[in-house]
Parts: structure tokens; C-alpha cells; sequence
């Protein structure tokens, strides 16, 4: 949960560089196509052969037919955009909550060795409880509403912003600290002057991990107890065995997924250019 | 969890980076680390037995959950004995991560080591890669009922990409000159494989299999509170529904320690396997 993905700094150099990198890049979508291609021609002749039974997997003329229904019309009374805005909503609050307490909590576990002492052992008994587990409890404790989903959310956005908030305090070089102490800094000055600004970048990095362990343990959560959302709208779906419901709004959930990292990993790069290099040098 | 979910790499508590102030942080503060920890349950135990703040229907008392959850070990609860369902919950995990392990690796190498498949089998792992696992529990009830198998599919999914993505990762790192020196004594395409890049790939895929573990047993209490027959994420469903917060509470704390368990038993195994390992393991 803490954690950060091994992008391979350098990629296996292809031998054959006599071609242009055009060419390469061309050739390397063509076989993307071919695949995605593949897999969408094997997708209409089984439909339509009457291999796939509608009941499993939905033939692409009702898959069309869903997802303009559900963006259109929508399901239960509400469009797929209402069960999506929900889906954010529930997101976005158990993301700020974890943002602000796992920045403060961080920073205090980075920066003073007995609230390092303090919490570590807390944080160690809950760490090994998967935060889909938190979801009954949540329910009985608040009902089904946005709170208890929110809770799913914070518990699994948590972890890593206080693991990289503790690293990033950790990561500047106490030279510096010195140097600004000996520059006049009292207290807790060279926290806020020297050891934040430095630290920012490994933070963010903290935030787009916790951006996707929430959104994750978000459709976990939606499917145990929820009565709006997109992990909500799949199991009703499934339960009226609308296999077409299920495979759009499944779709739904991975773009949007992808789209928070991508624009994570955007800002993250914003703030720190070198934040990728660092990473692979630190290996 | 999107796309980080799967080639995670822990960021160690007080793992690497220089450390700012000393040794094993933490281990200064013993007597505050102990109060902290116990301070907890004290305080858990103070607010529900002794003062009485807290309704033992939302939180009930340390004593009463760990009563509870002794009893269920004994008499059956939903249908079977705390063991009982800990053995259902851990055969899914072990199915689904040994046919990922299975599956995961092969794929793995061939997308670092041949070229095109990076691109046709590729896309098909980036096109699969942001559904969060628990989405696909609708696909599975409706495609498996609610029988086991629909479980070990889910935890299969959350357990492959990490697997692929490592072991991808791992034979990218692989020293090319060890790869030439090989094809300089004569070594050929097999034979390299065999001898050079699978032993260095090697920490890379452990590191796999470890997270792949991690989320597989996240997966199976998700896929289990859904829907399920057996498991503990079924028992934690019942008593949710019940309003038992003692098993709730109890089940938590269950698949808690067996988490930890699992995530250390295999920590020693696999420097046991391959100690050469240990320094890449941590990274």
C-alpha cells in the first residue's frame, strides 16, 4: 500500500537501431492495433454466431446499446454521470481527510523521533487489515451513506501519504538543516523553510499511490454496502443479469481510474521534473 | 489501486535514503512505543467495559471481541467454525495465486524478452490493468454463482498483474553485459534465459509474488463480503448484517494477523529460496 511502482529507468536497449524511432514507433502500433483488432473481430463473430450467451458477456451491439443508455438515460432513475459524481464525491472527501492527516501524521513521524515511537506501533497492529475489511464496520457504524464509504477511501489513501511524507523529511540532507540553524533558525523554522519545500515532490508522489488505493478500495466498498455509485450500479446490474450494464460500467471505472493517475502523474512531474530520475538513481 | 497497484516496491519504514538521526528509529523509545500500543487497547477497553461511553453494539470491549472470536473457533457460526471459514478463505487465495504465479511469470518474461510481445500481449495487459480487481466481482458471480471458483477468479486477477509487471520489470534489469558475456562463451537464446536472466530476474519476481499474496488475500475478503457461501468475508457479512459488531470486530482483527502472518512467512521463505535476493527485495 506504501508504495511506489518500479518504472525501469532504462528499458532494454533494441539492438536494431538502424531503423528510425518513427519507424519503431509505427511498427509497435501497428501490432497494438492488430491485437485490439483481434480481440474486437473474435468479440463480433462469436456474438454473432451465437457462441457468447448474452447472459455472460454482452454481444457489441448491446454493449453500444447499454452505454448509451446508461449515459443518457440512465439506470434506476439516475444517469451514469449522477452514480459517477457520487463515486467522486465519496473519493474525493476520504482523499482530504487522508491528504491532511497523512501529511500532518507523516511530518510528525519524519520529523520527531518519539512521535515516530508513538504511532509507529499503531500503525503497524492496523497496517496488515485490508481497508475493504473496514467496510462492515463502517456500515454499522454510520449506515450506507457517503461517510462510511468515505471512511473505505481514507483507510486506504492513509498508508501512503504518511510512508512518503515520512520518507521525504527523512530524505533531506541534514546539512542543510544545519546550515539553516546556523543561519538563525529556531524551532521548527527549518521544517517549514527547508525540509517541506524540499519534500514536496516525494508527497505528491505520497498522494497519486493513495489516489488509486482509494479509488480501488472505493468500488470494493461501493459493492458491499452502497445505494448509489459505480461500484453500486455493476452489482445491481449483475444482479438483473445485465451482463452489458456490468461490462460499461467496469469501463467507466478503469478510464476514470486511469485518468486520476494520469493527471497525478502530470502534476507530479510538474512539480518535480526529476522526481523519476531520483527514483531510479535511488535503486 | 490503478496502475501503481501492481509493481509496487515498499517503501521500508525507515528503509533507504540517509537516515537523518541514527539507527533503528523507534527502538530509542521503547517505553513510548509500549504505552502507545497498549495505551490502545486500554483506552478501547476503558471507553466500552469500564466508563460505558460507547454502546457495545457499535464497539464492543476488547474482552468481548477476543471472547467471541474464541467461541467461534469452537461453536459454528453462518454455517461453520472460525477455522473452517479461514480455510475456505486461504484455499481461494492459494488457488487463485498459484494459477497466477502460473500464469503471471511466463507472460512476464516473454514481455521483457520478445520484443513484439510487448506490444500484442501488452496492450492487453495495459488494457486490463486499471479495472480495480474488485470490479470484476459481478463478471464473476454472474459467470460462476456464488461457488468458490467465482472467488479465486477475482483474487487471480489481483494477483496476476503484480506478478507480470515484476517479473517484466525484473528481467528488464538484468545486466545486458551479463547477457553478451553469456552470448560471447556461446550461450544461446534458452540457455540464456535458463542460466542468466531468470537467476537475475529473480528478486524481481519474488517481489511479485509477495505483493501478488498481499492483494490476493485484500481480494478474497472483498470478493467474500460481496457475495459467498463461505469464507470470512461471508461471516463478517452475516454479522454485519445481524449487527454483531463483536464478530465484525473480531473477523477484522482475524484477517488482520493472518495478513501479517502470511506476508512474514513468505518474507523469511523467500530469502530462504534466494538469499542473493535480500538487498533487491527491500528496494
Amino acid at each position: 500500500m506504501t508504495i511506489e511502482a518500479p518504472r525501469s529507468a532504462t528499458a532494454t536497449a533494441i539492438p536494431t537501431q538502424s531503423r528510425s524511432n518513427r519507424d519503431t514507433t509505427m511498427i509497435r502500433l501497428r501490432r497494438r492495433l492488430t491485437t485490439i483488432l483481434l480481440l474486437v473481430a473474435v468479440w463480433f463473430v462469436t456474438a454473432s454466431l451465437g457462441l457468447l450467451s448474452e447472459r455472460d458477456f454482452p454481444p457489441p451491439s448491446a454493449a453500444l446499446e447499454a452505454f448509451v443508455q446508461l449515459f443518457t438515460q440512465g439506470f434506476a432513475g439516475k444517469t451514469i454521470w449522477v452514480q459517477i459524481g457520487d463515486s467522486l464525491a465519496r473519493w474525493g472527501l476520504g482523499l482530504l481527510v487522508a491528504a491532511i492527516v497523512g501529511v500532518v501524521i507523516g511530518v510528525a513521524v519524519g520529523w520527531s523521533r518519539a512521535a515516530d515511537a508513538a504511532i509507529r506501533p499503531i500503525f503497524e497492529l492496523l497496517r496488515y487489515i485490508p481497508p475493504i475489511a473496514w467496510g462492515p464496520l463502517a456500515i454499522l457504524w454510520l449506515g450506507t451513506g457517503m461517510q462510511s464509504q468515505a471512511i473505505v477511501v481514507f483507510i486506504a489513501a492513509f498508508p501512503p501519504i504518511v510512508l512518503n511524507t515520512e520518507q521525504a523529511i527523512r530524505q533531506v540532507d541534514p546539512l542543510l538543516i544545519r546550515a539553516s540553524r546556523t543561519l538563525g533558525a529556531k524551532g521548527l523554522r527549518p521544517l517549514f523553510d527547508v525540509v517541506l519545500p524540499s519534500g514536496v515532490g516525494t508527497v505528491v508522489t505520497g498522494i497519486r499511490i493513495a489516489c488509486g488505493n482509494g479509488w480501488m478500495a472505493l468500488m470494493g466498498a461501493e459493492l458491499i454496502g452502497a445505494s448509489s455509485g459505480l461500484g453500486y450500479l455493476i452489482l445491481q446490474s449483475q444482479n438483473n443479469n445485465n451482463s452489458a450494464e456490468i461490462l460499461v460500467g467496469m469501463v467507466t471505472i478503469g478510464l476514470i481510474g486511469l485518468a486520476i493517475d494520469s493527471a497525478m502523474r502530470l502534476a507530479e512531474h510538474q512539480i518535480n521534473p526529476d522526481a523519476r530520475k531520483e527514483a531510479s538513481r535511488g535503486k | 489501486m490503478t496502475l501503481t497497484q501492481t509493481a509496487r516496491v515498499a517503501v521500508e519504514p525507515g528503509g533507504r535514503g540517509p537516515r537523518r538521526r541514527g539507527g533503528d528509529r523507534g527502538r530509542r523509545y521503547p517505553i513510548i512505543s509500549l504505552l502507545s500500543a497498549c495505551g490502545l487497547v486500554l483506552l478501547w477497553q476503558a471507553v466500552t467495559d469500564w466508563l460505558h461511553l460507547v454502546s457495545p453494539l457499535l464497539l464492543p470491549s476488547p474482552v468481548a471481541v477476543i471472547d467471541r472470536l474464541g467461541l467461534m473457533f469452537v461453536t459454528p457460526y453462518a454455517g461453520s467454525t472460525a477455522g473452517e471459514h479461514l480455510l475456505a478463505s486461504l484455499t481461494a487465495v492459494a488457488a487463485g495465486w498459484a494459477v497466477a504465479i502460473l500464469i503471471g511469470i511466463p507472460v512476464g518474461i516473454a514481455l521483457a524478452w520478445w520484443p513484439p510481445a510487448r506490444d500484442y500481449l501488452g496492450i492487453v495487459v495495459d488494457i486490463l490493468r486499471p479495472v480495480p480487481p474488485p470490479a470484476w466481482v459481478p463478471f464473476a458471480l454472474l459467470w460462476f454463482g456464488i461457488s468458490g471458483i467465482g472467488a479465486i477468479f477475482v483474487v487471480f486477477l489481483s494477483a496476476v498483474m503484480p506478478i507480470i509487471l515484476n517479473t517484466q520489470d525484473g528481467v528488464r534489469r538484468v545486466d545486458p553485459m551479463l547477457i553478451d558475456a553469456g552470448k560471447t562463451m556461446g550461450a544461446r537464446g534458452l540457455t540464456t534465459l535458463r542460466t542468466i536472466v531468470l537467476p537475475g530476474a529473480f528478486p524481481g519476481i519474488l517481489t511479485g509474488v509477495r505483493i501478488a499474496l498481499g492483494n490476493s488475500w485484500m481480494t478474497v475478503v472483498a470478493a467474500e463480503l460481496v457475495a459467498s457461501s463461505a469464507g470470512i468475508g461471508y461471516a463478517m457479512r452475516t454479522a454485519q448484517g445481524a449487527l454483531q459488531s463483536d464478530i465484525v470486530i473480531g473477523m477484522m482483527l482475524l484477517i488482520g494477523a493472518v495478513g501479517a502472518l502470511t506476508s512474514w512467512v513468505v518474507g523469511i521463505a523467500s530469502r530462504t529460496i534466494a538469499p542473493w535476493a535480500r538487498r533487491e527485495d527491500r528496494a
